[in-house]
């Protein structure tokens, strides 16, 4: 409570608040532009929160985010395209209540369970991020150690389908970590003498080129794409919303609970958040039948999840350093580079400006609702930007930011080699994702690592003697074996399905 | 661009081999055991192992013979062929001749391009890439306060 004054007169500086509403457009724009995500919006707009105090950087992040995870619903039920992959779950069900004509209506379900699930998220975050931190602050590199390897585990082998495929994308990442000085000796590794390289691969320029240069170059692939959408009728309905949302109460809440805990999971955001709320509220329907034909409670279930999980993703995020999902491992490097460094103690060194992110999330939540009317008014406007004209100017604003970052021209190459990585990985079925929770939990688990062996003298039972730090390792071994023995039996299945003769 | 996992698999194993022969002659701390050379070997083996992986599994799944690297994105369509090539070549050109010819130009060329080659009309063209030149260099140079480098414009008024 100490804190809250301080806090508040933070947040209500003119510079936050207007970064909040200027990031939500951005966030809006982007969102709504099918193919473009939330994690893109935010690598685009960190070069230009670059110069802004710690506070507005952080909360044009958030809001950008949070607006752009719910105006990925918009072009999902007036074209049957969602915004952004949060939204896929439900894209079926918002667009057939749209063609009812009703598409006020399921944008203003949109919304609203938006804002809910997001303050929801966010309540959860204020509450377990200063416990977990007092808990964490005895934690020693043992611990954290184990922490960061379980996310990197997480991240390859829980998110996605295709564990060799992820986990490869993570070594990669890993690799990219350890360019520039090793932090004990300060031997340069894969520096081949380039002095940009020596602190390490610049992280922002790396994400504009793994997430906005091959969505840009896809896009200039397929050719122009006008999309019109004067088709779809959309006028309000606040009551129908309303008394929706209090009929399926008991879906938005579930919901929003299970996208806060998938959040918090390492690798796994929005987008799993969504597709498992989606499924959960599908299999505990008291009208299953009505499920395919239009029906609310999917679209309930969905847009709560997917705004929750991004505030769950935070609590790794500030108390441990370890990104929940793509965006926080964006806000982690921004956290790093307004001195604001994420770990336990950031609770201790940066207390009133802890606060101020919490209030911050907040307040973009609860913007979501009034920013949500107008923006439903402003839908057919944004999705009738023709994508020819916006890419080319997005490919200068990505140069624009990598070049911004170091006012120099390595960034440009960085964010040029990356892209080209990413865009061929992702061709061939990588998920990007891992690579990034590799770049960020490369150094913790290697600093982590060469300091609990050093300290056990290579005994790797050590590695077990804190009783924290046993139970992560186990879940740790528990994950892979899990991953392992899944691999095993698909394979054996396979091997009894083929024909012998 | 579509590589084929066998090669895929054969690559990611032949940079697992390059990574751990590097890490090879990273020097030894004195009186430490775990050196610098210690956690790129073991992303090294991690790449071996998983690479190889890759390339037998995807040897065992092929049945008929399919060329190793392909282009699907690419069919029937030149003006994004073109927008690609334009890119990467914009790119190389900020690099290189960024600080001499400056930020606005280059910027103002590559949208130009970008335009006529996705059908817009000339005038069009150039009005909307000098619209998106103007306002990226406000955001930046004037409100942020990026030193983006003007180069041949250097020693001209400004328009604003």
């Amino acid at each position: 409570m100490d804190y809250l004054v301080p806090a508040l007169r933070l947040v209500l500086q003119p510079d936050t608040l207007w970064a909040v509403m200027l990031a939500s457009l951005f966030g809006f724009i982007v969102g709504a532009l099918p193919g473009l995500t939330a994690t893109m919006a935010v690598a685009l707009l960190v070069p230009i929160t670059f110069l802004l105090s710690p506070l507005a950087a952080i909360a044009s992040i958030v809001a950008a985010s949070a607006m752009a995870i719910f105006a990925g619903d918009i072009p999902g039920a007036l074209l049957r395209i969602p915004g952004t992959p949060a939204s896929a779950a439900y894209v079926e069900e918002s667009y057939k209540l749209t063609l009812a004509g009703r598409g006020g209506y399921v944008l203003g379900v949109n919304a609203t369970c938006s804002m809910i699930g997001g303050v929801i998220g966010t309540a959860v975050l204020i509450l377990a991020a200063p416990l977990l931190a007092d808990v964490a602050l005895s934690f020693s590199a043992f611990e954290f150690f184990w922490l960061s390897f379980l996310g990197l585990s997480c991240g390859a082998f829980v998110a996605g389908d295709a564990p060799l495929k992820g986990g490869i994308a993570m070594l990669v990442g890993l690799l990219i970590s350890t360019v520039g000085m090793e932090y004990s000796s300060g031997f340069p590794r894969f520096t081949f003498g380039n002095p940009n390289l020596l602190e390490g691969v610049s992280f922002i320029p790396a994400l504009i080129g793994m997430f906005a240069l091959p969505e840009i170059l896809r896009s200039l692939l397929k050719g122009a794409a006008v999309i019109s959408a004067s088709g779809a009728k959309v006028t309000d309905d606040w009551k129908s919303v309303f008394s929706s949302i209090f009929r399926y109460r008991r879906v938005t809440l579930r919901s929003s609970a299970l996208g806060t805990a998938i959040g918090i999971l390492p690798g796994a955001g929005a987008d799993i958040a969504s597709w498992i709320s989606f499924a959960v509220a599908k299999r505990f329907s008291k009208e299953p039948k009505k499920w395919g034909t239009g029906h609310i409670e999917g679209v309930i279930a969905g847009s709560s999840a997917n705004n929750a999980a991004l505030g769950g993703a935070w609590i790794p995020a500030l108390v441990f350093a370890i990104p929940g999902d793509t965006i926080t491992a964006i806000a982690i490097g921004v956290l790093y580079l307004k001195g604001m460094n994420p770990g336990p103690a950031v609770f201790i060194n940066n207390a009133d400006l802890v606060y101020a992110v919490f209030l911050v999330f907040i307040l973009a939540n609860l913007l979501l609702l009034p920013f949500g009317w107008v923006a439903v008014r402003l839908a057919k406007v944004v999705l009738g930007i023709p994508r020819d004209i916006l890419m080319p100017a997005l490919f200068i604003l990505a140069i624009v930011g990598a070049f911004a970052i170091d006012n120099d021209f390595s960034g440009v190459w960085i964010m040029l080699c990356l892209g080209v990585i990413a865009y061929v990985l992702e061709e061939c079925g990588f998920p990007i994702a891992p690579i990034v929770l590799g770049i960020v939990l490369g150094k913790i688990v290697e600093q982590n690592l060469v300091q609990s062996l050093i300290s056990t003298q290579g005994n790797l039972l050590g590695f077990f003697e804190r009783p924290v730090s046993a139970v992560l390792g186990v879940v740790t071994i528990l994950i892979w074996s899990w991953s392992l023995l899944r691999w095993a039996r698909r394979r054996l299945r396979g091997a009894a399905s083929e024909p012998t003769g | 661009m579509r590589v084929d996992e066998r090669l895929f698999g054969a690559l990611i194993c032949l940079l697992g081999v390059v990574v751990l022969w590097h890490s090879a002659g990273f020097p030894e701390v004195a009186e430490q055991y775990y050196g610098p050379a210690m956690f790129p070997s073991i992303i090294g083996w991690g790449f071996v192992i998983s690479g190889t992986w890759l390339f037998g599994a995807a040897v065992r799944r092929s049945g008929a013979s399919r060329g190793l690297i392909s282009f699907p994105d690419w069919r029937g369509s030149w003006r994004g062929a073109v927008s690609v090539v334009l890119m990467l070549v914009a790119i190389l050109a900020f690099i290189y001749l960024g600080d001499w010819v400056g930020f606005q130009i280059l910027s103002f060329v590559t949208l130009v391009l970008l335009y006529l080659t996705a059908g817009r009309g000339v005038l069009k063209s150039i009005a909307i890439a000098f619209a998106v030149t103007l306002c990226l260099d406000l955001l930046f140079s004037k409100l942020l306060r990026v030193p983006l480098p003007s180069g041949l414009l250097t020693d001209f008024p400004r328009l604003i």
